[in-house]
């Protein structure tokens, strides 16, 4: 049985492995079939002969295709993705700086999205086959057929117009603070600004529940059925037999079963945010990576571009994997 | 023959879901049809008459119904323009990796052995990628227009199709009939078309109606980052994305592409699910138990 294990999590890292060497290969070669001079888009039209030079010199780019991917390939591991020649900086630093912001984000539309969609989804099991039910499902179905265009512009009119509250960026520039963590909202905490942590909570809302919501509508909608399923079963009739409190057998006998291979399913919903966040950073002009591949977009700096691609598939891909294997650990059922 | 699918058609219809979906777009599909041929606006008529709310009365025969955008262009018939061309590029994709995903899985499962596991592993691959990224890189080296758009959502759609199809041809190659149709001294070609792609093609569609409205969700995504639509042609996407800075002052150019998006997605989503339950005899019990 550990041994399965093993061989299991040994596959799936090779998996990963091959599919990351896969996202590079791709990524390279749609550089290198940009038209025109590879050197003039990594260095922009503005690009002088002299710098054209260096460039070919340092990436290769009079060699083979071969040579080029490994020079390519060497460059990635020592985390360099080039310089961006707009801002005037290297790529993985741009990066590096725009990452905690998008996972502030992200992370709190997950945790959003946890609060929303289990309690509605254990309602809805509880009252199933109700109009409340009904209604309840009905919303989950609607949420993700939500586009997070229109969500995501709603809100900001309602937040922002309706409520009038701050919308827009991480926090008001006027708030001077020190950062620790990277997490604004932690960071303001900490610096003992109360005024500057509500100003930051405020403008992280709107953008993170338009993130949230569609999957809070599917949270609900799995954790429901997964409840349902886990009601009929023996072991509950057994623990209702004995007169258990209804309170006891639904969160001692039900949920437990129920819900912890919705919550690990969610993870994998967890990496889908991470690519969905483009829409909702650029809507709510919040600072993280998918802003970044918007404003590199407009100012056709392509290897942002290219490197912001390579950065979030790799989160994408390594968040995918760690899932799966914690799945087997959590999901007794399938480790057999 | 004929009576039959008439017949089924008929029992599909008798799915709630699956007639909201084609009422709504019937309803959507007419409106856009009147616009293009009646609306007193052109979609790219720039007037001085900026930010005007929904059914700001006109001089033409029509009151500006959804309002005009910061360029004073007519709202309505640019929605409704927008319906039309995010409906086609949505079939033009689902036409293409449909197609192309179809023929893959097809020779992967049928063939087997390299050429399936070769085929395969790029689809693994294209599939471990995410989507949305690398459409994003596809279409940022391609260039921004529409129709590298598509190519890009075309080829990031491929391998779901790809997979699909090789599913199911691997579960009928070794039946019965299929061997008894190699006895008989059929070709290759005609089994797969005439044995193997019935059985293919019920799964297929209801896929292609689902990813239709992903379709129409990716090429607005691209257009509003910039990679998909240009100005001055009318997209859902882009008409949000240029409604966006202004949204403080008017909301409704960029609500009212939205919530026509929304609808599209919504009743191709309906019709897909009511599809699937329709065709998978297990998940019709378990709807209605």
């Amino acid at each position: 049985m550990a041994r399965n294990i093993v061989q299991y999590i040994f596959y799936r890292f090779i998996q990963s492995v091959l599919s990351l060497f896969g996202v590079i290969l791709i990524v390279f070669i749609l550089s290198r079939i940009l038209p025109g001079n590879p050197a003039v888009a990594i260095l922009g039209p503005k690009a002088t002969p002299e710098n054209i030079e260096r460039v070919t010199r340092e990436w290769g780019l009079d060699k083979n295709y071969l040579d080029q991917f490994t020079i390519y390939i060497s460059r990635l591991f020592r985390g360099d993705l080039g310089d961006s020649y707009v801002m005037g900086y290297s790529v993985s630093r741009l990066i590096m700086e725009r990452l905690p912001t998008s996972f502030e984000l992200v992370i709190t539309a997950f945790i959003l999205s946890l609060a929303i969609g289990i309690p509605l989804g254990i309602l809805a099991a509880r009252r199933h086959d109700t109009k409340l039910d009904l209604i309840l499902t009905s919303l989950a179905v609607m949420s993700f057929s939500f586009p997070s265009l229109l969500l995501g512009v709603l809100l900001l009119i309602f937040f922002g117009v309706n409520l009038g509250l701050p919308v827009g960026g991480r926090i008001d520039p006027r708030y001077s603070i020190n950062f620790y963590t990277g997490f604004v909202i932690l960071d303001t905490l900490l610096n003992g600004n109360i005024a500057a942590f509500f100003d930051a909570f405020m403008r992280i809302i709107p953008p993170a529940l338009t993130l949230a919501i569609p999957l809070a509508g599917l949270l609900l909608k799995l954790s429901r059925n997964s409840i349902l399923e886990v009601m009929m079963q023996d072991f509950v009739r057994t623990a209702r037999m004995k007169r258990l409190p209804e309170n006891v057998v639904m969160y001692k006998h039900i949920l437990r079963n129920a819900l912890l291979p919705i919550v690990t399913v969610a993870g994998l919903y967890f990496a889908v945010l991470v690519t969905g966040d483009i829409v909702v950073e650029t809507i709510f002009a919040w600072p993280g990576l998918g802003r970044l591949v918007w404003e590199a977009v407009t100012l056709r700096d392509y290897m942002v571009i290219q490197g912001s691609v390579l950065v979030i598939s790799i989160i994408y891909i390594a968040i995918n994997a760690v899932v799966d294997i914690l799945y087997i650990y959590i999901d007794p059922r399938i480790r057999g | 023959m004929n009576m039959n699918k008439l017949d089924s058609f008929k029992e599909l219809l008798k799915i709630k879901r699956v007639r909201y979906g084609i009422s709504i777009l019937t309803f959507l599909a007419i409106l856009s049809i009147s616009v293009i041929f009646f609306s007193p606006y052109e979609y790219d008529q720039i007037s001085y008459k900026i930010h005007l709310p929904p059914f700001t009365p006109s001089d033409r025969a029509w009151p500006y119904i959804f309002g005009t955008d910061n360029l004073g262009r007519d709202i309505f018939t640019r929605t409704f323009y927008a319906f039309i061309l995010d409906v086609s590029c949505g079939l033009a994709i689902i036409a293409l990796s449909g197609s192309i995903g179809l023929i893959i899985g097809l020779v992967s499962g049928y063939l087997g052995g390299t050429v399936d596991s070769i085929l395969m592993r790029i689809m693994d691959i294209v599939i471990s990628i995410p989507g949305f990224m690398l459409a994003i890189a596809i279409a940022a080296v391609l260039g921004s227009s529409i129709f590298n758009a598509i190519i890009a959502v075309v080829i990031v759609t491929i391998p779901i199709y790809a997979r699909l199809v090789r599913g199911i041809v691997l579960s009928v190659k070794e039946s019965l009939f299929i061997l008894a149709a190699r006895e008989a001294g059929l070709g290759s070609l005609s089994i797969i078309v005439k044995h193997i792609l019935p059985h293919v093609i019920p799964t297929f569609i209801t896929q292609a109606t689902m990813e239709l409205s992903n379709a129409i969700i990716y090429i607005a995504a691209l257009s509003f980052i910039g990679l998909g639509a240009q100005e001055p042609v009318a997209e859902w996407g882009l008409m949000i994305s240029s409604a966006r800075r202004y949204v403080r002052e008017a909301w409704w150019p960029a609500v009212f592409p939205g919530l026509a998006m929304f609808l599209t997605v919504l009743s191709f989503n309906l019709i897909g699910d009511g599809l699937r339950d329709y065709l998978d005899p297990k998940k019709r019990v378990s709807i209605s138990g």
